[in-house]
């Protein structure tokens, strides 16, 4: 007979925000999301959605900062990304919404620096952005907008908008030496075979 | 996306590190904290060490440069960069090239101006305007590296020592919390001192005995050294015997001044300086709690003899 305590049945009602992050092997990571159309109440509700699973994920991890998240990240194949507004503060749980982003100019030469991602659990990798990208998208209040984004910003968007077009980050250094690390107890990144990467069956 | 929390070890160790470390790990993951074991004119007291263990965070006291040498060279810290703040210690080389990104100073002044151990006192026994905080860049010569950031702040012609200390405290934050971002992800460069258009000048750390008034010098001065004094040296004098710390006073102008010299007058008590005399508005009799100049007259007019 299946017997359940008060507690454990709170936890089967209720399910840390974080449990609805995808991570790879999923298939639905490596496709395009769709545009919004309508901002409905659905979409308002991924958006909650998608920022309870960041802080959430967050508050699980000792080294590190959700910084971004797309939503296909929690398995709604939307193009909607929410960006943190002070990822330099975890006190800072606010986000900004991109809706149906995309990238309407590159400047500058591409950089190579970390990144991580929610879907790719303690994997971190040298990856090379544009500096200095344009980007259109629309409000959380329906109406577009521009940004010119430089830097962090510019690498977390560029992160972003690949995963609402089915790209992963280890997608563009697929096969490349000496830019996979792992993040260890610590809180210390330890570079990774290149062999075992490039030979993992999770990650491609 | 995700990145990795910025990490840093702080090197500090008087109350302003306390109060700075305080503000600093709810931005940053600080992997080790460095203080120094027994910090001089701090009464013996570690503040540094004491809010170390309530945050839960390692801390290494070292007592000197050497230690501090042994202990960089004998430990494995990961983060990438050092901040380093009311340290009194000496930084070799060898430190500040142990971490990658160096190490950044918050240092309580414009610098070039008021470099030294004690920019906050020296600021305020200036009588100057303003002073301000700077990120700089740690080097060999002390408090000579190039600076990532800075900026000024007002002093109000009733700061005080503490006062004026809390106001950098928070502003010196500020900055870190902006700028070592920017400076980890290699937006920002690094200037000479001389891009804040101050003036090179030394501080140096308070002694006992400069909290002993000298007459001789203008109330303007001895004003000014109260508010500086206020919690260490403290400004000392006797009067007719009965020794007083001064905690607040102004200037009236006066000529033929005879330093020394007071006189009690309409609930007023004047003492004459080099130039003008210092009104006494409030002060501390040996023993006694801090009073009014007028509960001090009250009480003490007849032994002042």
């Amino acid at each position: 007979m299946l017997y359940l305590t008060d507690k454990e049945a709170i936890l089967v009602a209720m399910p840390n925000p974080r449990d609805m992050l995808i991570t790879l092997p999923n298939p639905h990571l490596r496709q395009s999301s769709k545009r919004v159309g309508v901002i409905t109440k659905d979409v308002q509700k991924t958006i909650t959605d998608m920022e309870a699973a960041v802080i959430d994920w967050e508050d699980s991890r000792q080294h590190e900062v959700g910084v971004a998240l797309a939503a296909v990240q929690i398995d709604d194949l939307y193009k909607i990304v929410i960006v943190r507004n002070d990822y330099d503060n975890k006190e800072d749980k606010t986000f900004k919404v991109f809706i149906n982003p995309s990238i309407t100019k590159f400047e500058g030469e591409p950089v190579a620096d970390f990144e991580g991602c929610l879907s790719i659990q303690d994997i971190y990798g040298k990856v090379p952005r544009y500096p200095k990208i344009r980007v259109k998208a629309v409000g959380i209040d329906g109406k577009p907008f521009r940004i010119t984004a430089e830097g962090f910003l510019a690498r977390v968007l560029q992160h972003e908008i690949d995963h609402t077009n089915g790209i992963v980050f280890i997608d563009r250094i697929k096969g490349v030496n000496d830019v996979f690390y792992k993040l260890n107890e610590d809180g210390n990144l330890e570079q990774l075979d290149d062999k075992k990467v490039h030979n993992s069956r999770i990650l491609w | 996306m995700t990145k990795k929390s910025i990490t840093v070890v702080f090197f500090g160790s008087g109350p302003l590190a306390a109060k700075s470390l305080e503000l600093l790990a709810q931005d940053f993951e600080i992997e080790a904290v460095i203080t120094k074991a027994s910090p001089l004119g701090h009464r013996g007291e570690v503040p540094v060490l004491n809010l170390s263990k309530k945050l839960g965070i390692k801390a290494f006291p070292v007592e000197n440069k050497a230690q501090l040498d042994n202990l960089i060279e004998s430990s494995h810290f990961s983060s990438d960069l050092g901040i380093l703040i009311d340290f009194g210690i000496i930084v070799s080389q060898e430190v500040i090239d142990y971490f990658k990104k160096g190490i950044i100073n918050s240092h309580f002044s414009l610098l070039p101006e008021w470099r030294g151990a004690d920019p906050i006192s020296f600021a305020l026994l200036s009588g100057q305007k303003s002073t301000g905080v700077s990120l700089m860049l740690l080097v060999k010569a002390m408090d000579e590296g190039p600076l990532l950031a800075y900026s000024e702040l007002s002093i109000d012609s009733d700061a005080t020592n503490p006062s004026l200390s809390g106001e950098l405290v928070d502003l010196s934050h500020e900055l870190l919390k902006e700028f070592v971002p920017r400076y980890l992800e290699d937006s920002i460069e690094a200037q000479a001192q001389d891009i804040t258009g101050r003036e090179v000048s030394y501080s140096r750390k308070l002694t006992k005995n400069d909290g002993i008034i000298d007459w001789d010098k203008s109330a303007d001065k001895i004003e000014h050294e109260i508010r500086a004094f206020i919690e260490w040296p403290k400004s000392h004098t006797k009067l007719g015997g009965i020794e007083i710390i001064i905690t607040s006073g102004h200037v009236v102008p006066a000529k033929d001044t005879k330093p020394g010299n007071f006189k009690i007058d309409n609930n007023e008590l004047l003492i004459d300086c080099g130039e003008d005399s210092l009104s006494i508005d409030k002060l501390k009799p040996s023993g006694k709690p801090e009073m009014s100049i007028q509960a001090f007259l009250a009480g003490y007019t007849g032994r002042l003899a």
